[in-house]
């Protein structure tokens, strides 16, 4: 019965169950107290993190604004509510994941005081951000030294920019134009076809 | 929904309303039987209670795992590998997994809807390679029931005459998605089959059910019951018949038995109030998936029958499978950048490969499908995770947010889903000591794959990854080593969970005759995945119910000539 990583709605791609791997626990139904309480507390401006300390929390802010920043397309992360949303996932998940956000956010602030003699991540120059920044965001090239840290960040990416492109901003923004009643499904459009040099012709002589 | 009447004597229980219980209670409410059915979880409606067409942004955790939701708060299945208060345990070295679905229609509410009749080699690989035994029954006594189901339930594919793969009655299949259409090239390259797929989704109406819609949310429960699920499609006529009361919440505990040795009931719990119950029945049913049923049947112990009811084989537990699995994805540089259009289509691929080659020449003795999946699809958690594997490698900021932009969509991966020979090392017994928490003893598992598992499921990688390259791809995996077991699923995961309470000719040799009807107890009846005595390169659902059909006419052959 089970379908591959892309089950039902055809999966969120190869990295779905890494995140499912992530173990979030303790959840509830749809339509949580604890969720109707987020939403309630964001409109009314009285907002106050879950899982972030007041430092991380400053820290995660800037991070992903780094990592989704606005355009001409659209805002950023933090304009997306990838923050909340970040946050309240992050509080229902297990005690280890939580452990290695903590781990990480420790990290980049003992990375910053070590290298620039700054007392912490929010307290660099734009510079000094990037410079951390590079040597941790491509795991390909990154040094085996950093191996912990850009595992950390590889999640960090992962969170925020889902976060962003599964907001409405984010929806609107990648152009996702399904998830509505399609009572006609006639296939991909020719234009769509003629890109990838393919046809329904065999199709249509068989079926 | 009601709750039994305990004065009343119905003539058949069913334990379980999934694929099998719905079936029973369809086919046999319409012969005339009064049917109680006992479902250990609680109601559910996909016109009321499905997450159709919810946004993943308008949840905090914007569709994303829950503990009682696997797949995904929307998935319409309640229940999952760990139950709170209902543990089963593993033998040292057993990796396997047990999912258990704890609602009104169970493991239907979530599948692919992939609906596979077995063809007549599966119910013969006793005479063709001798390593599981023949079935009771062929493939011709089971195709009526399987025309049958295709008219009852409708489902789309084509005709195509392969070998072993039986062809059904059959709705107009959907056209492909722009990247099935690479997908279908490579494989016509490769020489493997690629046909329409074969599932439970209407593309015209039928029997009054709507067709679909496209939103490719299947799993969430269709709220016009476009597709199949017993909620959807068994329930409502069967109580139409006036002779249906479904019973939630109620845990099946033992099947009950007198001085002669015929079933007299079902003990359960009623979960709401913990009090137990009694159903008393003429004829029991159970359906409550593959291994609840043998627990059931373990736990029925009696001076009588002191290794569990039915059991005087030994077979009981016995002769486990579960589908084979491993997935391959890539990435797909023709596909970056493409045009949007809605590529949604019916909740699953549109098409597979049904099993190609002759196991005569290979290293592993039976087959295995294949499943297809990418292409654009609905943000929500964990949507493109694992970018940093793309191309550009990672990175932040403005780049990143366009690569966001241009690898949307351009992913293809493949799920294997394969035959496992059933063998004497993976089984199940109560364990000696462990209880739920209603005190009922629970299920050991011992699992082992074999040699014939992990070269079946080595082919399966070096195959995606050679479609994955003649699709001009990069895998994102390296190859799985031997010590990895080539990627293999752990057992249970793929959730076909088959075998336990095998079907056989000589009493000796297995639980059930043909009709599913236990060797030692006439009036009783077993008709969810334990009767299989083998599993196939097929998704077992289709096979369940038309067995379970055959088992309910039996049945009511039987009652009509009083001999039950």
């Amino acid at each position: 019965m089970r379908q591959g990583p892309g089950a039902g709605g055809r999966g969120s791609g190869p990295g779905r169950r890494e995140f499912i791997g992530a173990g979030l626990a303790a959840g509830y139904g749809l339509a949580t107290p604890a969720w109707a309480k987020v939403r309630r507390e964001i409109a009314q401006g009285q907002w106050a993190p879950r899982f972030f300390s007041a430092p991380e929390l400053e820290t995660f802010r800037v991070l992903a604004d780094l990592i989704i920043p606005r355009d001409d397309r659209s805002g950023s992360a933090t304009e997306a509510g990838v923050v909340e949303y970040a946050d309240f996932v992050l509080s229902e998940s297990n005690d280890r994941t939580k452990q290695l956000w903590r781990d990480g956010f420790a990290w980049l602030d003992a990375e910053c005081w070590q290298r620039f003699g700054a007392r912490r991540f929010v307290s660099c120059t734009p510079e000094q951000r990037t410079q951390v920044l590079d040597d941790i965001a491509w795991p390909r090239r990154a040094r085996p030294e950093f191996r912990e840290a850009v595992n950390w960040f590889n999640r960090v990416r992962d969170l925020v920019g889902g976060g962003f492109f599964s907001s409405q901003m984010g929806v609107e923004d990648i152009r996702y134009i399904g998830g509505v009643f399609n009572p006609r499904w006639e296939g991909a459009p020719p234009e769509a076809l003629r890109e990838l040099g393919v046809s329904y012709e065999d199709w249509e002589r068989r079926y | 929904m009601s709750s039994a009447s305990h004065q009343d004597q119905y003539d058949v229980v069913i334990v379980g309303s999934g694929a099998g219980g719905g079936m029973a209670a369809y086919a046999l409410t319409r012969s005339g039987a009064r049917v109680c059915v006992l479902e250990a979880g609680g109601p559910w409606d996909n016109a009321t209670d499905s997450a159709m067409m919810t946004w993943p942004y308008q949840t905090q955790r914007r569709g994303g795992w829950i503990p009682t939701r696997h797949f995904g708060e929307f998935d319409a299945c309640i229940g999952g590998w760990d139950l709170e208060g209902e543990p089963y345990t593993r033998a040292p070295g057993t990796n396997f997994s047990w999912w258990r679905a704890r609602m009104v229609g169970g493991r239907t509410n979530h599948w692919g809807r992939i609906s596979l009749r077995f063809g007549p080699d599966d119910f013969r690989r006793g005479d063709l390679d001798g390593l599981s035994p023949n079935w009771p029954l062929t493939y011709e006594d089971i195709r009526p029931y399987y025309d049958r189901l295709d008219r009852l339930i409708g489902l789309f594919g084509s005709v195509e005459n392969l070998p072993n793969q039986p062809d059904g009655i059959f709705l107009p299949p959907p056209r492909p998605r722009a990247y099935e259409l690479l997908v279908m090239e490579a494989s016509r390259r490769l020489n493997i089959t690629c046909v329409p797929a074969r599932l439970s989704i209407l593309t015209r109406p039928v029997g009054g059910r709507q067709a679909c819609h496209y939103c490719g949310q299947c799993n969430r429960g269709c709220s016009v019951h476009a597709n199949f699920s017993s909620t959807n499609v068994l329930f409502p006529p069967a109580r139409q018949t006036g002779r249906l009361t479904m019973v939630t919440g109620a845990m099946a505990r033992e099947v009950t038995t007198d001085e002669r040795g015929r079933c007299t009931g079902v003990n359960y719990i009623d979960k709401a109030t913990g009090q137990d119950r009694h159903v008393r029945a003429a004829v029991v049913v159970l359906a409550a998936s593959a291994y609840e049923s043998v627990r059931i049947l373990l736990n029925s112990r009696s001076s009588r029958f002191p290794q569990g009811l039915a059991n005087s084989s030994g077979q009981l537990g016995k002769w486990l499978t579960d589908t084979t699995g491993t997935d391959v994805a890539g990435f797909i540089p023709r596909l970056v950048g493409r045009m949007r259009y809605n590529e949604d289509g019916v909740g699953g691929g549109h098409v597979y490969m049904p099993w190609w080659l002759d196991n005569r020449r290979l290293d592993f003795p039976r087959g295995y499908h294949i499943e297809v999946w990418g292409g654009y699809h609905q943000p929500g958690a964990g949507f493109m995770g694992g970018i940093h594997r793309y191309p550009n490698g990672g990175g932040y900021g403005a780049a990143l947010k366009e690569d966001y932009r241009r690898y949307f969509g351009s992913t293809i991966g493949f799920s294997g889903r394969g035959e496992m020979i059933p063998n004497e090392h993976s089984y199940c017994e109560l364990d000696p000591e462990v209880r739920d928490r209603w005190g009922i003893p629970v299920l050991r598992f011992h699992w082992r794959w074999t040699d014939y598992e992990y070269n079946q499921v080595r082919h399966m990688q070096q195959t995606f990854r050679a479609l994955v390259e003649a699709m001009g791809g990069e895998v994102f995996s390296p190859m799985p080593t031997r010590e990895q077991g080539y990627g293999i699923a752990a057992g249970g995961t793929i959730i076909h969970e088959l075998g336990g309470a095998r079907m056989s000719t000589n009493p000796r040799d297995g639980v059930l005759n043909q009709w599913c009807q236990a060797h030692d107890v006439p009036n009783l009846f077993v008709v969810d995945g334990a009767p299989f005595v083998s599993q196939a390169d097929k998704n077992p659902t289709w096979t369940i119910m038309a067995l379970a059909w055959r088992a309910c006419d039996y049945i009511a052959r039987q009652r009509r000539a009083r001999a039950l």
